[in-house]
């Protein structure tokens, strides 16, 4: 398998957030009710840079994503890709979500392209690239299936594909393997190493799992309820591969080290 | 890889006989035999007065089918029930979209046709002759009535019903309020847009022959008053039975269109009813 790899240069724009902060209001009856999902938040991801964000369910996660993805607007602070402030969706970011968000009537070759048609991009066009995708993703036998007829990983895939057809400056994931089973996550942090080992882009990985995180980040933010607690480089060696880590001792000592954060910020005084 | 893929042919023949002799079609066979064969006995037992059997509305038919009345009748309330659907299902459409896409519009229609949708439409014909007179128009207006409320209805819920998350993945990439219009909501709305019409080609049939009924003199359901009239129940069968066939014809020229279109991607549209 060898397709025509990334031509036009991609992770050339880093992410920085700056006291970000997002506040949702609700109101119930009588009651106003004020979430406060995002805090004075902080943090760089330089270019080409692979960031995993860990912490507990509900402290904010999928907040930053949504908002480096332009789908929601922050209610304080700013978040950049390069120089600008990201305001809406734009083209140098693509996102990948724990649900693949499969298009049921498109056939796998069709909602990879879809993307691409929204760009405005040429029929011709389109397809070859997006076929050239599918198949970076190990899926060519898979182009002309509906979303129904392929297992989660295999959609999970399609998902995958279909992000990085639009050549981003930044790709964004959020929990992207949590709906998969042990043995097909292992497949796709697999996949996800070497194809980012081809791209280079810049990366920002939301997760639940230390190993995952462990396995494919240059760094690990770690957060607690609506603020980045702690920042831990990964400083092992790449390529890597899931053999190496197991026998690197540092591993083990980063596992803990990420454990002992992560159970601070569940909110065990500290 | 996971899982191999092996693609077979399938011949013509095996094709026309899942189709021709499937179980549900051996089913729904014998059940109509039996419905018959009970009608027929109950039909000779009782006279034809109380309930013709199917033999004679058969006779019935015969006589009928080849006069020049009968297809006048036919053609004009056919005429009819086309032209209305089709204003039907236009407006209904593009009102359901409307209501579904913009909220004032929703709030502004909204009780019109939640009001719309219970109203007995039968009571509005006399209305209608009142304000059309008996020409084809009010014929046509009560076809409307009778089914645009339902497409309405559907295409408006289909379109609300959009998935929200589908529209947050689409909208990730960039894409204008049109381009997830065209691209999200239409094709995740259409399999209720279509359910709303099948429903409305049936209703359209229904509007037709109840305005006839009380109009007394025209089109099919016209006939079936004169034959009843008459005492006629052998004709009245015979008119009844007509009415059926427009509206399962009718529904079914849908259901095709429906199936053409949308054949590949929904579970539902995989499997021959
Ligand atoms: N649209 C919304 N309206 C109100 N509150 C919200 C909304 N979206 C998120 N929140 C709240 O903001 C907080 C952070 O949510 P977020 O989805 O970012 O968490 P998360 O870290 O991604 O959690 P998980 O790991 O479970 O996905 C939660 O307390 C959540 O209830
Ligand atoms: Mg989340």
């Amino acid at each position: 398998m060898s397709p025509t790899l990334e031509r036009r240069q991609t992770g050339s724009l880093d992410l920085s957030a700056h006291d970000l902060s997002m506040c949702f209001e609700r109101t119930v009856g009588r009651e106003r009710v004020l979430t406060q999902a995002l805090q004075d938040v902080s943090f760089r991801v330089r270019a080409q840079e692979f960031v995993s964000v860990i912490g507990p369910s509900g402290c904010g996660k999928s907040t930053i994503v949504r908002i480096a993805a332009g789908l929601q607007r922050p209610t304080g602070g700013a978040l950049r890709i390069g120089p600008n402030e990201v305001t809406g969706p734009g083209r140098e970011t693509a996102t990948v979500f724990q649900s693949p968000g499969l298009l049921p009537w498109r056939t796998v070759l069709d909602n990879v392209a879809l993307p691409l048609e929204v760009a405005g991009i040429g029929k011709r066009d389109r397809a070859a690239r997006a076929a050239e995708y599918v198949e970076l993703v190990g899926l060519s036998g898979f182009s002309g299936h509906y979303p129904r007829e392929l297992s989660g990983g295999m959609q999970q895939r399609v998902g995958l594909a279909r992000a990085l057809a639009v050549r981003p400056q930044v790709l964004l994931m959020d929990e992207p393997f949590g709906n998969l089973d042990a043995i097909s996550r292992q497949r796709m942090q697999d996949e996800l190493l070497r194809i980012w080992e081809h791209m280079k882009t810049t990366v920002v990985f939301i997760t639940h799992a230390i190993d995952e995180a462990i396995l494919l980040s240059d760094r690990v933010l770690v957060m607690g309820r609506g603020v980045v607690r702690a920042e831990v480089d990964i400083e092992l060696p790449r390529p890597r591969s899931r053999r190496m880590l197991l026998s690197d001792e540092r591993t083990l000592e980063l596992m803990s080290r990420l454990e002992d954060l992560l159970g601070d910020a569940d909110g065990t005084p500290a | 890889m996971s899982a191999s893929v092996r693609r077979e042919q399938i011949g013509r023949r095996e094709l026309l006989r899942r189709r021709l002799l499937s179980r549900q079609r051996l089913i729904q066979l014998i059940v109509l035999l039996v419905v018959l064969a009970v009608w027929e006995a109950v039909g000779r037992h009782q006279g034809d007065f109380f309930l013709a059997p199917p033999s004679s509305v058969i006779s019935t038919a015969v006589d009928e089918v080849p006069t020049a009345a009968f297809w006048s009748l036919l053609g004009s309330t056919a005429t009819g029930i086309l032209l209305g659907f089709v204003i039907a299902a236009v407006l209904g459409v593009l009102l359901g979209v409307l209501m579904g896409t913009s909220r004032t519009a929703a709030t502004i229609l909204n009780p019109i046709v939640s009001a719309g949708y219970v109203i007995p439409e039968a009571a509005m014909v006399p209305l209608l002759i009142v304000w059309f007179g008996l020409g084809m128009t009010p014929r046509v207006v009560a076809v409307v009535l009778f089914a645009i409320f339902e497409i309405i209805v559907t295409t408006y819920t289909g379109v609300r019903n959009a998935d929200g998350s589908l529209s947050d993945v689409v909208r990730s990439f960039g894409a204008s309020r049109r381009q997830l219009f065209v691209k999200v909501t239409v094709p995740g709305a259409l399999p209720f847009i279509f359910a709303g019409l099948r429903i409305g080609a049936a209703r359209a049939v229904k509007g037709m022959v109840v305005a006839e009924l009380l109009f007394a003199a025209t089109g099919i359901g016209g006939a079936i008053q004169l034959s009843a009239n008459g005492f006629r129940t052998d004709q009245v069968m015979f008119y009844v039975i007509i009415v059926t066939i427009i509206g399962i014809s009718f529904s079914g020229v849908v259901q095709l269109v429906e199936r053409l279109w949308m054949r590949s991607w929904h579970e539902s549209y995989r499997q021959t009813d």
